[in-house]
């Protein structure tokens, strides 16, 4: 199950880099079809097309990389749409950023392939925590930050050492598309390492789903701002219950009055679970396990 | 007013970006004041000299001018990754129980999705230790003395032997009628009961007494001291300090604890000291009191255990672990001190 989350991640990254060549593709021609209506206010923005450069990597990336969870929990499309809008929309201001201060670094005289993968860095460290940003609470930011860092460090690296070899391909196809899969490779692999407990839903609607416990803390329930959405079971409450991870120990706690949790058909206030238990929330039943 | 803010703004901007020109102008390296004299001397201070200024042309990627797809091509293979990403999407959707009719479902850990058929007609659970596991399961030695016999549309479990460990809902039980979604516990082996005609709830079952939480116990009077043990209620945060030095527990008001439970007696345990240790005894012979897990009648109690009074856990800590831990975490704050 891991190294399938793994695998996943990993093929994200590469649609991520992908889009963002065929952005940056489809991007350079509306500036070209721009330049010649001659809107000559938008001339001075356009005329620096790295910083447009660095809003189009940054638009597919974190479109992609925001979107990363709910694609893999298998949530509503209409979910993941407003999930990649806001990746994207983030990702764009964030690559813009990122670029900007690479340039700035090369105007300082700084080597330009050190100021590239500074960059990529950056970009990598602010596009993973972007993505925390909304789960705030998880208790796993900085591993998960600093593994963003690490892969944008390491494509960054692997994008200069094509650009060496001249290897890139057309227009650095194929550095664009390595950045993006070792990002999410490196936040997809910390990850992994993080989880040890698994909750599988054995009931209803989403029935085999496995939510992997890899943050320290998870909100259960029926809301799309929680970290695991069960939808379409009855007496579910909008945020039903709290899963905490202490050291070995995975806590669950009830969190609205209005909704029961039960473990081994016990109603319970804090409980925490052992393996094989089963886990009642409104009429979704879930078994916990450790992998 | 918004507008005249803005325009304050503006000149603020101006002003200090003009500045900022002058002091480079005067300090900085040669090539860059050649750059900033080109744009400065052509253009004449406008804001795409200060901007050009700072960032000078130099594609940071260096994609060619002309890029090498069309705006339809790439367009369409942008349409590709977001198909891609759909079916990612798609891939991972739970596969739901597609099999349909009466059965059991195997819950065990890395059992794949085994699904075990029902026969109309009366049967024993003896079939289960024919099915073929990905490991063995212990079960128990009786199971052709538990029977399975249809009954509007669903069947009824009934234990005729009363020895088997068979748990129904995680509760003990000796004839039940199942409904969708029941979970078996026979021995190690987990089973789901699947029957889609009867769903989980409709069914009427005879409402079993739950934990009623908080559990009225001995409230302290001003504070606790450090060496009394404490007992935590399992599925709650609720702790009862033993500050007498007996204690009785029970479902009757006449108790220090009291615990409403199916099976908990009016009087139905005590815990009392022993010189420095705690001691729990049993009080009728024909209920159950466990210490981790075995059936006592009389134990001393250690830190840790775990002891149940007819189906409600309690954790004892006694108050000298609590010491240590306090003495350990003092010690610690110290060594970083």
């Amino acid at each position: 199950m891991k190294s399938t989350r793994s695998l996943h991640n990993a093929v994200l990254g590469l649609l991520g880099g992908l889009a963002s060549w065929t952005l940056m593709q489809s991007g350079f021609h509306a500036f070209d079809a721009l330049s010649v209506t001659g809107l000559s206010g938008l001339n001075i923005i356009w005329l620096n097309k790295f910083i447009f450069e660095g809003a189009l990597v940054g638009l597919g990336l974190g479109m992609v990389l925001q979107a990363r969870v709910s694609l893999w929990y298998h949530y509503e499309l209409v979910h993941i749409l407003s999930k990649m809008f806001i990746g994207a929309f983030i990702g764009a201001i964030l690559g813009l950023i990122c670029f900007s201060i690479g340039e700035l670094l090369q105007v300082w005289l700084v080597l330009p392939a050190l100021s590239r993968i500074a960059s990529w860095t950056l970009l990598g460290l602010l596009l993973v925590g972007t993505t925390e940003l909304f789960h705030s609470r998880s208790g796993f930011l900085r591993p998960r930050i600093i593994s963003g860092g690490i892969g944008g460090a390491i494509g960054g690296g692997i994008f200069e050492l094509l650009l060496l070899y001249q290897m890139t391909g057309p227009d650095h196809l194929l550095g664009l598309i390595l950045v993006g899969f070792s990002i999410s490779l490196f936040v997809g692999i910390t990850e992994d390492r993080a989880t040890s407990f698994a909750l599988r839903v054995v009931s209803g609607k989403q029935e085999g789903q496995i939510f992997l416990l890899d943050q320290n803390r998870f909100t259960l329930g029926y809301g799309s701002q929680n970290d695991f959405i069960l939808k379409g079971y009855a007496e579910v409450c909008d945020l039903h219950a709290n899963i905490l991870k202490k050291g070995k120990e995975v806590i669950i706690e009830n969190a609205d009055e209005g909704g029961e949790v039960l473990v081994n058909y016990r109603l319970v206030d804090q409980q925490s679970m052992k393996k094989g238990d089963v886990i009642k929330i409104g009429t979704a039943l879930l078994q916990y396990y450790e992998i | 007013m918004i507008s005249q803010i803005d325009r304050c703004l503006r000149a603020c901007v101006h002003s200090a970006g003009l500045l900022i020109i002058g002091i480079l102008k005067s300090t900085s390296l040669l090539a860059a004041e050649q750059v900033v004299e080109q744009n400065v001397l052509v253009r004449e201070g406008s804001p795409s000299a200060f901007l050009e200024y700072f960032f000078p042309q130099t594609f940071f990627l260096k994609i060619n001018e002309t890029p090498s797809l069309t705006l339809i091509e790439s367009l369409l293979i942008f349409a590709g990754v977001l198909l891609a990403m759909f079916g990612l999407w798609f891939l991972q959707k739970p596969k739901a129980g597609t099999q349909s009719g009466v059965g059991f479902q195997l819950l065990n850990l890395g059992e794949r999705k085994k699904f075990i058929p029902l026969k109309s007609g009366i049967q024993t659970l003896e079939f289960l230790t024919q099915i073929q596991t990905s490991k063995k399961y212990r079960l128990s030695a009786n199971l052709n003395r538990v029977t399975l016999t249809p009954h509007q549309n669903t069947f009824v479990l009934e234990d005729k032997n009363y020895k088997n460990a068979l748990l129904i809902n995680r509760r003990r039980s000796h004839r039940t009628v199942l409904c969708d979604n029941d979970v078996l516990d026979v021995g190690d082996m987990i089973l789901l009961f699947r029957n889609h005609v009867v769903p989980a709830g409709t069914i009427h079952r005879p409402a079993s007494k739950d934990l009623q939480l908080p559990i009225v116990g001995i409230i302290p009077k001003g504070p606790v001291h450090k060496m009394t043990p404490i007992l935590t209620v399992s599925g709650s945060t609720q702790k009862i300090p033993l500050v007498r030095n007996l204690i009785t527990i029970g479902s009757s008001n006449s108790n220090d604890i009291i615990v409403e439970g199916d099976e908990v007696a009016l009087r139905h345990a005590k815990i009392y000291k022993v010189g420095g240790s705690w001691k729990i005894q049993n009080l009728l012979i024909h209920e159950t009191t466990t210490v981790n897990g075995r059936r006592i009648d009389q134990r001393f109690l250690q830190d840790g255990d775990e002891v149940t009074v007819g189906d409600i856990m309690f954790k004892f800590k006694s108050g000298k672990a609590q010491i240590k831990q306090t003495l350990k975490s003092k010690t610690e704050t110290a060594k970083k001190i």
